[in-house]
């Protein structure tokens, strides 16, 4: 078996994607034919393989976390403008309510899971390789994001649907060209994160950190080395927002109720993916 | 000099070889030996894993061409990676010069 055959094995091994493998065979095929005794000084196939693995899964890991913010940004532009035209399309406090709870909690866990993906993407911007539980984290950020989206897209259909007969005719098919256009980009996310899943690094290192890492110098002293400090503290910074928000819409109780809600949820949300989404070590 | 040492420059060394035109990756490592006058004997392993990062992360561009009677993958800079080839030229020139004010 020659020393390409088996650098062939180790990258089928490793799951490199097949026009990638004959990439890289055509590329050493190429570079042996010009130096037949360069296989020394390309290191064992495994090795080798391993290496083409870190440095492909670190930039797959990389470019799925960006690709799903490029993804729900859009998308989320244009539900708030579909939000914004619901006066305009006659909703009343009597009609069935379109915005349900797929679409609020969709809403927040694709703002959080797309944020804390690309933040972690953004502390480890200068690093060549990053170790396997570092990719793993960025992954499962983006799977969580990408989640939110496709809830909220779902909510998007199902709230349109079910408050059509009462709202101007325009605005179903609106909503449902804008879930189209979420289901476009949220699927090229989603084909990304599969190529980040299939193709992992694998190098050894430390935990992969947690939210305060991530945060770094904006991180208040008395709220470091407690990751549950932390998120309470996050927590209740999200209740005010919220309660505020209820009193500038003259329903405080309501606000207090959904500042309460939300601030239970994030806590609940930290205690259950915490360390799989490397906020909590 | 120490693998480990260049492994923290090497996209830069190959974005730096890469401005004079597009090459293919045998022709960049050669480049890399000839311009350190041998002193920089990179594993040849390291270098094609880090080409294919650089491309996957929008700094580099290839395409298949035909040299030589064969089917060659030729590197090119795109327009990030100028743009990132500077900025590493700018770190290394404030980072030589610390090191050489201290060590001097």
């Amino acid at each position: 078996m020659s020393y390409l055959d088996d650098v062939g094995h180790e990258l089928v091994r490793l799951h490199i994607p097949a026009a990638r493998r004959r990439r890289i065979l055509g590329e050493l095929d190429d570079h042996l034919r010009c130096d037949p005794t360069a296989v020394e000084r390309l290191g064992h196939p495994a090795l080798l393989a391993g290496r083409f693995a870190d440095e492909l899964g670190t930039a797959f890991a990389r470019r799925a976390a960006v690709t799903l913010f490029a993804a729900l940004a859009p998308f989320g532009l244009l539900f708030g403008v579909l939000f914004a035209l619901l006066g305009v399309a006659g909703f009343t406090t009597s009609d069935p309510n379109f915005v349900g709870p797929a679409v609020i909690v969709g809403v927040q866990i694709a703002f959080v899971g797309g944020s804390l993906a690309l933040l972690r993407t953004w502390r480890l911007r200068h690093e060549r390789t990053v170790t396997a539980a570092q990719a793993a984290v960025v992954r499962r950020r983006t799977a969580f994001g990408l989640a939110g989206g496709a809830l909220t897209l779902i909510g998007i259909v199902t709230g349109a649907s079910n408050t059509a007969p009462h709202v101007a005719a325009w605005f179903e098919p609106l909503a449902f060209a804008i879930a189209a256009v979420g289901a476009v980009t949220l699927s090229a996310a989603a084909i990304v994160l599969v190529s980040a899943y299939r193709l992992r690094p694998s190098l050894p290192g430390p935990a992969a950190g947690d939210l305060e890492s991530d945060l770094g110098p904006f991180v208040p002293t008395p709220l470091r080395g407690s990751p549950w400090r932390l998120a309470l503290a996050i927590a209740g910074l999200v209740a005010l927002c919220i309660a505020i928000a209820g009193v500038v819409q003259a329903d405080p109780f309501d606000g207090v109720a959904r500042a309460l809600a939300d601030a239970a949820a994030c806590l609940a949300g930290f205690a259950v993916l915490g360390r799989p989404l490397g906020l909590r070590s | 000099m120490g693998s480990e040492l260049l492994k923290g420059h090497l996209d830069g060394m190959i974005l730096a070889v890469l401005q004079n035109g597009p090459a293919h990756g045998y022709a960049v490592i050669e480049e890399l030996k000839q311009r350190s006058g041998g002193t920089f004997a990179l594993p040849e392993g390291t270098v094609y894993p880090a080409l294919h990062r650089l491309e996957a992360d929008g700094l580099l561009a290839s395409a298949w061409a035909d040299g030589s009677g064969r089917k060659r993958r030729v590197y090119r800079l795109t327009r990030r990676g100028r743009a990132k080839l500077a900025s590493s030229r700018a770190e290394w020139r404030l980072f030589s010069q610390a090191v050489e004010s201290v060590l001097a």
